[in-house]
Formats: C-alpha cells, sequence, structure tokens
C-alpha cells in the first residue's frame, strides 16, 4: 500500500487548486503532477501549500516548479461598414 | 511577444525604519541590500515591465513607504531619482496587503539592468513578502531566474535552484530544475562583490548534472559584473542548475550576489520555481505551510502572507517537488 507523507498544491484565492504533488512514504527525489492544471485569471491570487501528515519526522524540500502557459487573447476584428455574421460568436 | 510573471518572493523580509533597500527583479528570492549594484540584474531580452505588485506582511512605520522599479540604478550619478523607474507604489503607515501600480511601465533595452527599491522613514519596520511585475518580452516569453544572498564562499563546489536564496551552502546535487517545457537558457549574468581570492572561480550552468552550458570565470580579486551571452537549447525534462567553483585557498573567499539567466520559450510558457539552499524548508509531520508561487527562503504559516496575484491569464500545471530528505513515518 502506498502512503503519503506530504502533499503539495498550487492555491488559488485561497482553495486547493486542480495540482497536486503526493510524496510517499521514505522516497526521495522529484515528484511531479503531470496530468493536473489550474485556469487562471488575471486576479486570481496563488500561492503554494505543503501539508504533511504520518506520526514523526520532517520532509526537506529544495525546490518547487510550476509551469505556466499564457493564454491566447482572442483576436481583435476591426469592422467597418456593415457585416453580417453567419455563425460562432462574437467575443 | 508573450508575457511572463517574475516574482521575487519570501516567507517575510524586514526593512527597517529610515533606510533604503533594494532587492532583485526576476523571478528571485526577496534579500534585501543596502547597495544598489548588489540586486542589479541585467536583462538582455527586450520588453517592457508593468504592473507593478507589493505584498506587505506587517508593518509598524509611522511614515509612508516608497517601492519602485529601478532602472540603471547605479549609473544614477546625475541625481538619484535618474534611476528611478516609473512603476512605483506607496504603501501607507501601518497599511499591510497588497499594493499595485496599474498605470505606469517601463521600457527594457538591451543591456539595462533593473531591481525593486524600499524607502522607510519614521517607525520601526515593514516586511515585505512579494514584489513581482509582468515582463512582456518583444520576442517571446522571457523569464528571468535570479539566484540572491550569496553567503561568503570558500574553497569548494556549491550547487543552486536557478532561482534560490543562498543563504546557506547545499551540500548535494539536488538542486536542478527540470525544465517542464523545450526552452532556451542564455545570459548568464554574475555579480561579485567581494573577491579575496587569488585563483580564478567558474560560475556556471550545469545541465542535468553532467554538462556545462554557460560559464563565466571571475579573476583573482576580481569583482563587477560578468556574463555568457550563448544560447543553449533545453529539452523538455532537461534540469538546470547553477554551479560555482571556488578554489582552495586557507581563509580566502568569493561573495556573489547575483547568479542569473533567461529561460526564452516560443509557445508562451514560463516557470516560476520556489527554492531554498538545503535545509531551509525543513516541515515537521502534521503540519501546513505556505509559500509564494516564485522566489526563496522559509515557509510561512499564513497562506495570506504570501499571496501573489497573477497578473495574466494563464494555465499553471507540471507542479513539481524535489524532496531531499523524508523522514516522516506512516
Amino acid at each position: 500500500m502506498v502512503v503519503i507523507v506530504a502533499r503539495f498544491n498550487v492555491m488559488k484565492n485561497g482553495s486547493i487548486g486542480g495540482t497536486e504533488v503526493n510524496v510517499v512514504l521514505g522516497i526521495t527525489g522529484l515528484f511531479e503532477d503531470i496530468t493536473g492544471s489550474e485556469s487562471l485569471v488575471k486576479t486570481d491570487e496563488v500561492t503554494l501549500r505543503c501539508r504533511t501528515f504520518g506520526s514523526a519526522g520532517t520532509i526537506v524540500y529544495a525546490h518547487i516548479n510550476t509551469l505556466l502557459e499564457v493564454a491566447t487573447d482572442p483576436a481583435t476584428v476591426h469592422i467597418k461598414g456593415n457585416a453580417t455574421v453567419l455563425g460562432g460568436t462574437i467575443l | 511577444m508573450s508575457k511572463a510573471l517574475l516574482v521575487t518572493g519570501s516567507h517575510g523580509t524586514i526593512v527597517v525604519a529610515n533606510s533604503t533597500r533594494y532587492l532583485p527583479l526576476g523571478n528571485a528570492p526577496l534579500v534585501v541590500t543596502a547597495t544598489t549594484a548588489n540586486a542589479q540584474v541585467k536583462f538582455r531580452s527586450t520588453g517592457t515591465l508593468s504592473n507593478l505588485y507589493v505584498r506587505i506582511e506587517a508593518n509598524t512605520l509611522e511614515e509612508d513607504a516608497v517601492i519602485r522599479v529601478r532602472r540603471n540604478g547605479a549609473l544614477g550619478s546625475a541625481g538619484a531619482s535618474v534611476a528611478n523607474g516609473n512603476q512605483t507604489v506607496t504603501v501607507l503607515a501601518g497599511a499591510t496587503g497588497e499594493f499595485e501600480d496599474i498605470t505606469n511601465t517601463d521600457t527594457v533595452a538591451d543591456g539595462d539592468t533593473y531591481n525593486y527599491s524600499i524607502v522607510t522613514l519614521s517607525g520601526v519596520n515593514t516586511r515585505l513578502t512579494v514584489a513581482s511585475c509582468i515582463f512582456n518580452a518583444n520576442d517571446d516569453t522571457v523569464q528571468k531566474h535570479v539566484a540572491s544572498g550569496f553567503p561568503a564562499l570558500a574553497g569548494r563546489e556549491y550547487w543552486y535552484a536557478i532561482t534560490d536564496n543562498a543563504v546557506s551552502a547545499n551540500t548535494a546535487v539536488d538542486m536542478s530544475a527540470q525544465m517542464a517545457a523545450t526552452a532556451v537558457v542564455k545570459n548568464l549574468f554574475v555579480k561579485v562583490s567581494a573577491n579575496g581570492l587569488a585563483g580564478n572561480t567558474t560560475i556556471s550552468i550545469l545541465k542535468n548534472s553532467t554538462t556545462t552550458l554557460q560559464s563565466v570565470i571571475v579573476p583573482g580579486g576580481g569583482t563587477g559584473t560578468y556574463e555568457d551571452t550563448t544560447n543553449h537549447l533545453l529539452a523538455e525534462n532537461d534540469a538546470i542548475m547553477f554551479v560555482v567553483s571556488v578554489p582552495t585557498e586557507a581563509g580566502l573567499t568569493i561573495t556573489p550576489a547575483i547568479v542569473s539567466c533567461e529561460i526564452v520559450t516560443v509557445d508562451k510558457k514560463f516557470h516560476l520555481i520556489y527554492a531554498q539552499a538545503s535545509g531551509m524548508a525543513s516541515q515537521a509531520f502534521t503540519t501546513i505551510r505556505f509559500m509564494p508561487i516564485g522566489g526563496g527562503g522559509a515557509l510561512e504559516t499564513t497562506e495570506e502572507n504570501v499571496k501573489s496575484e497573477i497578473n495574466l491569464k494563464a494555465t499553471a500545471s507540471r507542479l513539481g517537488v524535489y524532496v531531499s530528505a523524508n523522514s516522516i513515518a506512516a
């Protein structure tokens, strides 16, 4: 049975976000969440959080890395004169 | 052209009253110094800095404090105001929380140096946890990673994360930050503040613990700035760190003030790293601790104190943690 002794999260506005790293009993080295993600908007406030479990001992971590992928803004279209929208959404 | 968030962060750095202090601008530890040259980070990628954001954890100052972006601060011989950038926030006496300049911007030219300053007046002190800017590079997406807070280093090899609060020396090669996207590393920049050595010191970027990508040689007695402006491709999952190789000379040391590099991607991705020299982030069982999303230093018990506004629309992923010791029992 896998025993988790520490859990890391990116926090968004005080709540646990969609990324999570679990550290297993007695294991050191790199732990990574390669599937989770969290969408962020400009006013979101973020932190890193580590919660430990267990009955004794400590964990030492050297660095925490987060990848940010910037969202592409919708294209801006300037329309002069009359235009007919046939489909889709105007943002 | 795309934006990156440059977070200078810590668990809380005290600035006393009636002082002027400087701190590095980048993805950097929030380390303050009384010498502006020891906080300056040279940019080779051009662009625009905006959205100066500051978080104050505690404040017993009796007058307002001013925090600014500084441009080419050491060149301000015509008057201190020459070096002040356009972005500034005023922290009212006794006020805590977040402060932001959403109006002004600063243009980054090739070779400019940037840092932050804080000027305090009467009272006791204030405690900063986060200073950040958006860097909108003219080409691609550029993150500026900075290690700072180095002690005097003597006679051996030292390893540091590329965003390291390097206040205590590491003893193991566990500081490599893994790239979660393909990228180019370039523009290794080093500022040496003191050097009593006769021999050469080499400061490098090491990939996957084996391959030296960039390096500068600091000659015996040399201080000032040193650069390697070559470019090197990083594949996804490559890991890099800074290495400082100091010659052994009895009782003699060298003190780097800044070691930095630029990580560039073409697909609008950047990393934010929080790092601490070995032994600093030791967390006991059954506890909860918080850190800013970027920077370096010890751990914080109150989340509110280390929050950073993200200031751009993005997706966070590939959360990675390097655990160097783990004695927690079930």
